[in-house]
C-alpha cells in the first residue's frame, strides 16, 4: 500500500548500537517528505509480555496482512536445474 | 516512556529516499537496520498469530509443554538480556520457521514432521533465548530423529529411535543440559565449538581495516531451507576452513572494492547455508521469509564468493523491501526471457534477478577498473552489465509493474544505463555479446513454439522449390511455454569462462572434457577455430537434428566467421528452423540439412 501524498511521521532518530540484532528504537516526525506506509505495524519496541497481549484492530490487520501473505510463497520458483540459482518470495 | 503499540499504532515506513538509495544501489547501515527492524516486527506478528491460533487448538500440541511457557520464557529472557531476544528474532530461520509453520496451520496439515513438533519449535527458540541470557530454567524442545536444536546455537545429537520426540533443556548460568531418554549432553562453555553429542553453530568472523564481517555457517537449523525442513548437513572441518578462507578474501574484495557496500552487507546478510561444490556453477538460493541468509555452494575463489554475497544479499534487500511495499501486482505466468535462467520467469522473479545482477555487475566493474589486465573481471563485467539491463528494458514496460515498481527499475537504469557505454577490452565485449546470443537462441529453441500453419507454409514452400520462404510471422510476438523442448548445455559459456579464467585455469586441452554436456565443436568453438566448430556441430545435426545446443552452436560458428543466412536463422529464430526441419522430416523421405533449411529461412532475417 502505498500513500504518496502522506506525510511522513515515522521517521526514525536512532540511538544506534553496531551489535548484531540491535537496531535500536525511537523514533518520532522529523520529516514531511513524502514516503511509503506500510502494513506492517512497528512492533519492534514492544516486548514479549505486552506482545501476546495484543489485540487492538490494527495489530489484527497488520496480522491478517503478513499471514495471508505467507500464503504467496511460491515453490514453483524451484530451479529445474540442478546447480541453478533459485529465489523464494 | 511511549505508550505501547496497541495504544498508539505506527506501522513501518519506507522514505523514498531510502527506496531510491536502495534502487540506485547507494543504501546504508542505517537503511539496512531499518529493513531488518520491519522484519522483526513481521516475525513477531507471525509469532504472535501462530501462538495464537495454536492455544485454541490444543490438540494440535501433542505432548508439547503448554505454548504460554514459551511466551513467559521468551519474556524472561527479553528483560534479562533483550540483546538475546532481538539476536533470536534477526536469526533468519525465525522467519523461515514462522512462515512454514504458519502455513501448515492454517492448512491444518502436517510437514515433514507432525505440525507439533513445527509449534514446538517455539520453544527451542525460547531456549536459545533462555541460554543466551544465562537464565536459571528449564523446558522441552522438539527432537527430529535424534537431533534437538537450540536455533542459532547448535544441536545436540541423541539416540533416539522414534523419529519425533522431546528432550529436556535445563540448566542455570552457562552450564546447560540436555537429556532425552537417559541420554544427557552437556553444552559446552563456548557453544559454538563441538563437545561430546554437541555440534556448534560455527561463526566466521572477518576484520578489514575498521570493517568486520561475521557470518553463520549454519548447516544444523532444521528451517534453513528454502521449502520446508531439512535435516543438518555437517560440513567436514577441512571444508569449514575452505569456507574461512575464502569468506575473508570475499570481504576483503568487497571491502576495497565496494567500500560502501561493505558497510551494509553486514547488516543483511548474516548466515550462510553451506552447501558443496558444484562443478562449474556457482550454488545460490534465498528466501524472503529468511532475511539474512542465503543457500551457498563451496566456490571455487574469493571473488566468485564476493558475487554470490553480493548478488544474494541484494535478493535479501528486495526481500526486505516487498514486506513493505507492492512493486508489482500478483502475476505467477512464467513468460519473461532473462538471461541467467533457462526457463521463463515470473515478473517477481524477473525482477529479483535484475536487481541481484545488478550488484553483481556493479562488482565486477569494480574489479576491472582496479585491475584493467583482468580478462575475467572484464568479461564479468561486460556480461553482467547487458544480461541484467537486457532483463531491465523488457521489464520496464511491463503493465503488472505498479508505480513504485517502475521508479525502483528507473533507480537501477539511472545507474545501470551509464555502465553499458563504459569502455572495456574488445575481446570482453565480443565474448559477453556471444554468450548473451548464445543463451537467447538457445532459449528460443526450447520455449518457444512457432504457429503451425506457419511451420506448414514454409515447409511446404520448401518442398514446392521456391527460392524464398514466403514472409512469416513475426516470431517475436510468441508467447514463451515453460516446458522445454529439449535440453540444454551450458558448456559454451563455461567453456569461455575458462579460457578466460583468472588466473589463468590448466590448459583448456586438459580440463574440457570435464565441463558437464561439453563436446569437441563447443570446445572447438571456444578456443575460436570456428571452422572446426562448424564441422563439429553439422556432425552433432547429422545425429541428432534437433539438439538446440548444436542448433545454437552451427549459428554461432558460422556467424563468427562471418555474414551467413543459416547463422541469422538460426540465432535470431532456431525455433522455427527446427519446427520447419521437424514438419519435413514428418512429410518426405529424404529431407535436407537442418542448415539448408536454415539458409532458406535466414534470408528473411535481417542481418
Amino acid at each position: 500500500m502505498i500513500k504518496a501524498g502522506a506525510p511522513e511521521i515515522g521517521y526514525y532518530w536512532k540511538i544506534f548500537d553496531s551489535r548484531e540484532g540491535i537496531d535500536t528504537v525511537n523514533s518520532f516526525s522529523a520529516s514531511t517528505e513524502p514516503g511509503i506506509e506500510s502494513e506492517l505495524i512497528d512492533l519492534d519496541a514492544v516486548p514479549f509480555t505486552a506482545l501476546r497481549d495484543l489485540d487492538s484492530e490494527a495489530v489484527r490487520h497488520s496480522a491478517h496482512h503478513v499471514v495471508e501473505r505467507t500464503r504467496h510463497v511460491r515453490a514453483r520458483y524451484r530451479s529445474a536445474q540442478s546447480g541453478g540459482g533459485e529465489r523464494i518470495d | 516512556m511511549p505508550p505501547p503499540a496497541a495504544e498508539r499504532p505506527s506501522f513501518h515506513r519506507l522514505s523514498w529516499r531510502d527506496f531510491d538509495a536502495f534502487a540506485r544501489l547507494d543504501g546504508d547501515e542505517d537503511m539496512a537496520r531499518r529493513l531488518r527492524r520491519a522484519e522483526r516486527s513481521r516475525r513477531k506478528l507471525l509469532i504472535h498469530a501462530l501462538l495464537t491460533a495454536a492455544a485454541k487448538t490444543p490438540e494440535r500440541l501433542g505432548p508439547l509443554p503448554p505454548l504460554d511457557a514459551a511466551w513467559e520464557l521468551l519474556a524472561r529472557a527479553e528483560a534479562r538480556a533483550p540483546r538475546v531476544v532481538n539476536r533470536m528474532l534477526t536469526n533468519p530461520y525465525t522467519g523461515s520457521w514462522a512462515g512454514y509453520t504458519t502455513r501448515l496451520l492454517r492448512n491444518g496439515t502436517d510437514g515433514v514432521s507432525p505440525l507439533w513438533m513445527h509449534l514446538g519449535h517455539v520453544h527451542a527458540i525460547a531456549a536459545a533465548a533462555a541460554i543466551g541470557a544465562e537464565l536459571d530454567f528449564e523446558t522441552e524442545i522438539p527432537v527430529w530423529h535424534g537431533n534437538a536444536v537450540l536455533p542459532s546455537l547448535g544441536m545436540a545429537r541423541f539416540s533416539a529411535t522414534a523419529p519425533f520426540s522431546l528432550a529436556t533443556v535445563r540448566g542455570a548460568a552457562s552450564r546447560y543440559l540436555i537429556s532425552h531418554d537417559g541420554e544427557t549432553v552437556r553444552l559446552p562453555f563456548a557453544l559454538s565449538s563441538d563437545g561430546p553429542g554437541w555440534w556448534g553453530v560455527r561463526q566466521v568472523r572477518s576484520r578489514v581495516g575498521a570493517r568486520r564481517f561475521s557470518l553463520r555457517l549454519d548447516d544444523l537449523d532444521p528451517y534453513r531451507g528454502l521449502y520446508e525442513p531439512i535435516p543438518p548437513e555437517r560440513v567436514p572441518a577441512g571444508d569449514v576452513e575452505r569456507w574461512r578462507r575464502l569468506i575473508d578474501e570475499a570481504c576483503r574484495l568487497v571491502a576495497a572494492h565496494l567500500p560502501e557496500l561493505a558497510g551494509v552487507m553486514p547488516v543483511g546478510l548474516t548466515s550462510l547455508v553451506p552447501k558443496p561444490h558444484v562443478l562449474f556453477r556457482n550454488l545460490s538460493a534465498s528466501t524472503g521469509e529468511a532475511f539474512g541468509s542465503a543457500v551457498v555452494g563451496l566456490p571455487t575463489d574469493g571473488a566468485t564468493l564476493a558475487a554470490t554475497l553480493i548478488h544474494e544479499f541484494q535478493h535479501i534487500v528486495l526481500g526486505g523491501l516487498l514486506h513493505l511495499v507492492e512493486l508489482y501486482e500478483p502475476d505467477p505466468a512464467e513468460r519473461i526471457y532473462v538471461p541467467w535462467r533457462d526457463d521463463p520467469r515470473p515478473l517477481s522473479g524477473a525482477l529479483q534477478g535484475v536487481y541481484a545482477f545488478f550488484g553483481v555487475a556493479a562488482f565486477w566493474r569494480a574489479l576491472a577498473e582496479a585491475d584493467p589486465g583482468s580478462r575475467r573481471a572484464a568479461f564479468e563485467f561486460a556480461c553482467w552489465r547487458r544480461h541484467s539491463w537486457h532483463a531491465l528494458r523488457a521489464l520496464r514496460a511491463d503493465a503488472t509493474l505498479t508505480a513504485a515498481g517502475r521508479r525502483f527499475l528507473d533507480g537501477i537504469a539511472e545507474r545501470l544505463g551509464p555502465w553499458q557505454d563504459e569502455a572495456v577490452e574488445a575481446e570482453a565485449n565480443r565474448l559477453a555479446e556471444a554468450v548473451a546470443r548464445d543463451h537467447l537462441a538457445g532459449w528460443r529453441a526450447r520455449h518457444l513454439r512457432p504457429d503451425p500453419s506457419v511451420v506448414a507454409e514454409l515447409a511446404a514452400a520448401w518442398s514446392n522449390g521456391r527460392a524464398r520462404p514466403p514472409v512469416a510471422a513475426d516470431p517475436a510476438d510468441l508467447p514463451p511455454t515453460p516446458v522445454p523442448d529439449g535440453s540444454w548445455s551450458r558448456a559454451r559459456t563455461d567453456l569461455i569462462r575458462l579460457v578466460v579464467g583468472d588466473p589463468p585455469s590448466p590448459p583448456l586441452p586438459d580440463v574440457w572434457l570435464t565441463v558437464p554436456g561439453a563436446t569437441g565443436a563447443d570446445f572447438a568453438y571456444a578456443t575460436g577455430r570456428f571452422a572446426e566448430a562448424v564441422e563439429g556441430y553439422r556432425a552433432e545435426l547429422a545425429a541428432d537434428p534437433d539438439r538446440p545446443a548444436s542448433l545454437v552452436g552451427l549459428g554461432l560458428a558460422l556467424s563468427a566467421r562471418g555474414p551467413h543466412p543459416a547463422a541469422r536463422a538460426l540465432l535470431h529464430c532456431p525455433e522455427l528452423v527446427r519446427a520447419v526441419h521437424r514438419h519435413l522430416r514428418g512429410t518426405s523421405p529424404g529431407p535436407p540439412a537442418v542448415e539448408r533449411i536454415a539458409a532458406w529461412i535466414g534470408q528473411l532475417v535481417p542481418g
